[in-house]
């Protein structure tokens, strides 16, 4: 009888040489990616988990259990109703964003152990794609309950099924990266460039906000995805050291290129709920803090031991960390009626540790705020006012990222305009202008939602482009927390 | 879906949130000081500095008015009595009203 450390390797590696079709009719480059290497190159790949059928879904059902006992103790309505009520509308923005993009995750999972080009990398796809399933399911079940009681928590399953602009930037982004990718580009950019590069560590970081804001359930839930997370992101190495091997300049695109897409919507996500959405007494650190100690220091070092440079344009990520969700959170308080969670505004104590965090650009972002509170105080708070103290006019969007025209500083915005085959493209950034100029034929015909307003394919008056396209209701659509009611505001 | 009742979607139109797209030129407007850039519709006829006022007011929520400023068009600054026209602002186009740093 052979032990358990012998037996696996015959019951993962178990590719044989085809004799009856060709190997590129079994693995077509369209599909299973570039460079088309035969299977010699690929039949060492190996990862570090090596894990059976039978204990994957004995650490499954263990990890289940647990996550359902924690929510059976801490996780009730009662409970969550407690939590600070900022916390709450991270809540709203995690639930929208992680359930159905996990579920993009299986689709690219599945491709991958389908079209993986060796058999061990087509099991681990296999628990890859199990993975994602459990985490798509685990937050449409843990929210759903929260439905009856805020209906902005519909937006756990509503949000990819909407054009709400934020939900075109994500399924922008996740439609590329998972849907309709090829194996390796999908392992690569998934894996190596998401997982190893920012969510295996950022949920170890959100695991620890959520600890701070007593939401036990969410801190949970993170920590049990992110232990999937750390065995199936061991996917993209060995895929990423033959990528390197064989087409060095390749991988190195692949890697600018998806560290920027993962940058985008990532410093949004947990930037905004770092530095806003966190009560101030239980933010551990800020995320500039949390960014350079746990993700870019880490990253570098995991693209040292690839042979890999640090991407073209990082000098603007360390530039980005001091200002870029900043401008996107000042922006969208002022046109929250667009977007499902609720907002709120930063008072004195807030902004003083603000300008503590971030110096270099504070005084910009300060004037801001105190316009906004100067509005209030003008205006007086109240449900009824929430429409006094918002933006009139459209905001505009980048033609790669689909994310507001946020980007440089208040003083200099680096948005910029590219003339391409007889139409016009706006850029947040250069990284997003070089992305387009790269693979334009991917992305030219996509519109933005502001050319979808002009063309009239989208509704040009906000009440129609709230309700009809965003699919947003008077009942859900993003608010001031308090309405405006803060105890400091008459304080000047 | 649920139906916007009736007063507020008034409230909503009374304000003047009506992003009306007609025959106007939509240009991409940003304002020194501000978070975002905004779509300004502008008109043939109208005089840049009319837009810049228009853009200063969009982002009035954002960013206190300044009385003195200056357009900037591909680089260079602009005569703000010239019209959109003249000035050779094209649909989608950006512009950037920045605060005059003339003394």
């Amino acid at each position: 009888m052979l032990s358990r450390d012998e037996w696996l390797p015959l019951a993962r590696k178990l590719d044989w040489d085809y004799s009856y079709v060709r190997e590129d009719e079994v693995f077509p480059e369209v599909i299973s990616g570039r460079p088309w290497l035969s299977h010699s190159e690929w039949k060492d790949w190996e990862e570090s988990f090596k894990t059976s059928y039978r204990e994957y879904v004995d650490n499954q059902y263990e990890k289940d259990m647990a996550v359902i006992a924690v929510r059976d103790a801490v996780g009730r309505l009662e409970n969550i109703q407690k939590l600070a009520v900022p916390w709450l509308n991270s809540l709203k923005i995690h639930a929208a964003a992680l359930a159905l993009a996990e579920f993009t995750g299986v689709i690219g999972n599945l491709r991958g152990a389908r079209f993986g080009r060796d058999s061990a990398w087509r099991t681990m796809a296999t628990f890859g794609a199990l993975d994602e399933y459990r985490h798509t399911q685990i937050p449409l079940l843990l929210f759903h309950q929260l439905v009856r009681w805020d209906a902005q928590f519909d937006w756990a399953h509503k949000f990819y099924h909407t054009n709400n602009w934020f939900a075109v930037a994500a399924r922008h982004f996740f439609d590329e990266l998972t849907l309709g990718q090829n194996a390796i580009e999908f392992h690569i950019a998934t894996n190596f460039v998401l997982e190893t590069g920012f969510t295996n560590l950022q949920f170890v970081g959100l695991a620890s906000l959520a600890r701070e804001s007593s939401d036990h359930m969410f801190e949970r839930m993170i920590t049990s995805i992110q232990t999937d997370e750390a065995r199936h992101a061991q996917i993209g190495h060995p895929v990423l050291a033959t990528v390197m091997k064989h087409d060095p300049e390749y991988a190195q695109y692949l890697l600018d290129k998806w560290f920027w897409r993962n940058w985008r919507l990532f410093s949004i996500l947990t930037g905004v709920s770092t530095d806003y959405l966190t009560a101030l007494d239980q933010r551990p650190h800020s995320f500039k803090e949390f960014m350079e100690e746990w993700i870019l220091d880490q990253f570098l070092r995991t693209l040292d031991e690839f042979g890999l440079k640090k991407p073209w344009y990082w000098n603007i990520v360390e530039d980005e960390l001091d200002i870029y969700h900043h401008m996107i959170y000042a922006s969208a308080y002022t046109y929250r009626a667009t977007l499902w969670f609720n907002f709120v505004v930063p008072g004195p104590a807030e902004r003083k540790w603000l300008r503590q965090k971030y110096p270099k650009h504070w005084d910009d972002m300060d004037a801001v705020w105190e316009q906004v509170t100067e509005r209030w105080r003008t205006i007086g708070p109240g449900a009824a006012n929430e429409f006094a103290v918002h933006g009139t006019a459209l905001p505009t969007f980048c033609d790669l990222c689909q994310l507001p025209l946020s980007a440089g500083t208040p003083r200099k915005n680096t948005a910029n305009v590219l003339a391409h085959d007889g139409r016009k493209y706006i850029f947040c950034s250069e990284p997003c202008r070089w992305i387009f100029l790269r693979e334009p034929e991917r992305y030219a015909s996509h519109k933005d939602v502001v050319k979808r307003v002009l063309s009239g394919e989208a509704p040009s008056q906000l009440p129609d482009l709230l309700t009809e396209y965003f699919r947003l209701t008077p009942e859900t659509w993003g608010k001031d927390v308090l309405n405006g009611n803060y105890d400091w505001l008459g304080a000047k | 879906m649920e139906i916007m009742i009736g007063s507020e979607r008034n409230e909503l139109l009374s304000r003047s949130i009506r992003w009306k797209i007609s025959m106007s030129i939509p240009l991409y407007g940003f304002l020194e000081g501000d978070t975002v850039g905004l779509l300004v519709l502008a008109e043939e006829g109208q005089t840049i500095l009319d837009v810049a006022r228009k853009l200063q007011d969009a982002a009035s929520i954002r960013v206190a008015h300044r009385e003195k400023v200056d357009v900037v068009y591909q680089g260079k600054a602009i005569d703000p009595k010239l019209t959109v026209n003249q000035a050779g602002l094209q649909a989608l186009d950006r512009f950037d009203v920045i605060w005059s740093r003339n003394l």
